[in-house]
């Protein structure tokens, strides 16, 4: 019974890993499969050309399509893939493809070479748009506030001197007669989060405080650094309603 | 007007201006921008993206939203992927059934699937949950209706087909 457990097991094994790369061969070369995958789920192919005696590995733009439909230009994909294309020894073709010249024993290197810069340049670019939804949220809640309060009572990229008089950084403030509101966009970075725990824990040290609200694109990725701003403030996500802002900005 | 992500992908749509494909490197690109309520809604378009030599093979259609008004996310809202050269896995996400599961046809990464409710905002990565499109789509013209009722687009039949070349040039040069 182990035994066949044991044969179960191992073809089942044997049957994955033959899956896990596949061809399709074309007049002109053939589309490899290979079990790298880009940040979307989808496979990264690369292409063989049939150019005797050698063969041109290559990833048949599938990174730049990738990049592209998560908003990246040209100018944006070649700036993040030729650094990783030059660090792997590969080329970077000016219509931004990785590829290199080969001999028939440097094809498995080639395939997994190509493969990992057309994966590596895709996670990048995705690890920026989510940094760059982020950096959005600033002008989201200056053009929110404005709305609420007029654009007399709000003010952008302002500097505020806590109790230590060091002057911070604040990207809006609202100001309505002698009530001051704070907002400071953090992003679930430990660098974003510490600059606003440090403005926010010196600015409450004052004698009469205003009011000091964290804006936060969304709650992914922040755990237990949410109860470390909430000692410091108040926290809002950039899509709360109009009432939730009118009211951290009245809160002292 | 649109408050929400989810509004901008559930509003009914228009095209406001049709445009020929155009080539980027070795693919052929559409991106044009949507109206709702005849108001063209600033940062949604519809983007449409072909491989130049490979007819009706890795055909994608996509609603994009890059505006600064509503928050929860700028790129990619909902992606349909039509017989795709490369398989689609949602590693270990989305519904119980395709996780991990190798998606080797034609499958529709859906704004639902990707939404992440508690945070507020598109799971990060490129929308990278995706499940099966279990009609069968039959030719360019099949998949923009099948397209235009996913996405609420009432006009995308002044979608062009793209001009494929049929011949192969590593080089990137058409010889068609």
């Amino acid at each position: 019974m182990a035994d066949v457990r044991t044969t179960d097991f191992e073809a089942a094994i044997a049957r994955a890993t033959s899956r896990l790369v596949s061809v399709r061969h074309a007049s002109d070369g053939a589309f490899i499969t290979t079990p790298s995958m880009f940040p979307s789920g989808g496979a990264v192919v690369v292409w063989i050309d049939r150019s005797p005696p050698h063969y041109l590995v290559t990833d048949y733009g599938f990174a730049s399509r990738e990049c592209a439909i998560m908003g990246a230009d040209r100018r944006q994909f070649m700036n993040r893939a030729g650094p990783i294309a030059e660090a792997a020894g590969v080329t970077l073709s000016p219509e931004g493809m990785f590829q290199v010249l080969v001999s028939e024993g440097q094809i498995e290197g080639a395939i997994k070479t190509v493969a990992g810069c057309a994966q590596e340049v895709a996670i990048k670019f995705a690890h920026r748009m989510f940094q760059r939804q982020r950096a959005d949220v600033g002008t989201l809640v200056h053009t929110k506030l404005v709305r609420l309060f007029g654009q007399p009572s709000v003010a952008k990229d302002v500097e505020f001197k806590g109790a230590s008089a060091t002057p911070w950084h604040i990207p809006v403030a609202v100001k309505r007669g002698d009530e001051v509101a704070l907002f400071d966009t953090v992003t679930p970075w430990a660098q974003s989060v510490a600059f606003t725990l440090a403005k926010f824990g010196d600015i409450r040290l004052l004698e009469s405080p205003p009011s000091r609200t964290a804006v936060l694109a969304s709650k992914e990725g922040f755990g237990s650094w949410m109860t470390a701003l909430a000692q410091n403030g108040h926290i809002i996500q950039a899509a709360a309603p109009d009432d939730a802002y009118a009211r951290a900005a009245s809160l002292q | 007007m649109p408050d929400t992500l989810h509004d901008l992908v559930t509003a009914e749509k228009a095209i406001v201006s049709p445009v020929d494909w155009g080539k980027k490197e070795r693919r052929l690109e559409l991106k044009l921008a949507l109206a709702i309520d005849g108001l063209t809604e600033e940062g949604l378009f519809f983007r449409a993206c072909v491989l130049e030599h490979l007819p009706d093979a890795e055909v994608m259609f996509q609603l994009e939203y890059h505006g600064l008004r509503i928050p929860g996310g700028t790129g990619p809202l909902c992606r349909v992927e039509w017989n795709p050269l490369r398989p689609h896995n949602n590693r270990g996400r989305g519904p119980k059934e395709w996780r991990f599961a190798e998606q080797a046809g034609s499958h529709y990464h859906s704004f639902e699937d990707n939404w992440n409710a508690g945070a507020g905002a598109l799971l990060r990565d490129n929308l990278p949950v995706a499940v099966p499109v279990a009609q069968d789509i039959q030719g360019l013209t099949g998949c923009l209706d099948f397209v235009g009722n996913l996405f609420r687009i009432n006009n995308i039949d002044v979608v062009k087909t793209p001009e494929w070349v049929l011949t192969l040039d590593l080089q990137g040069n058409a010889n068609g």
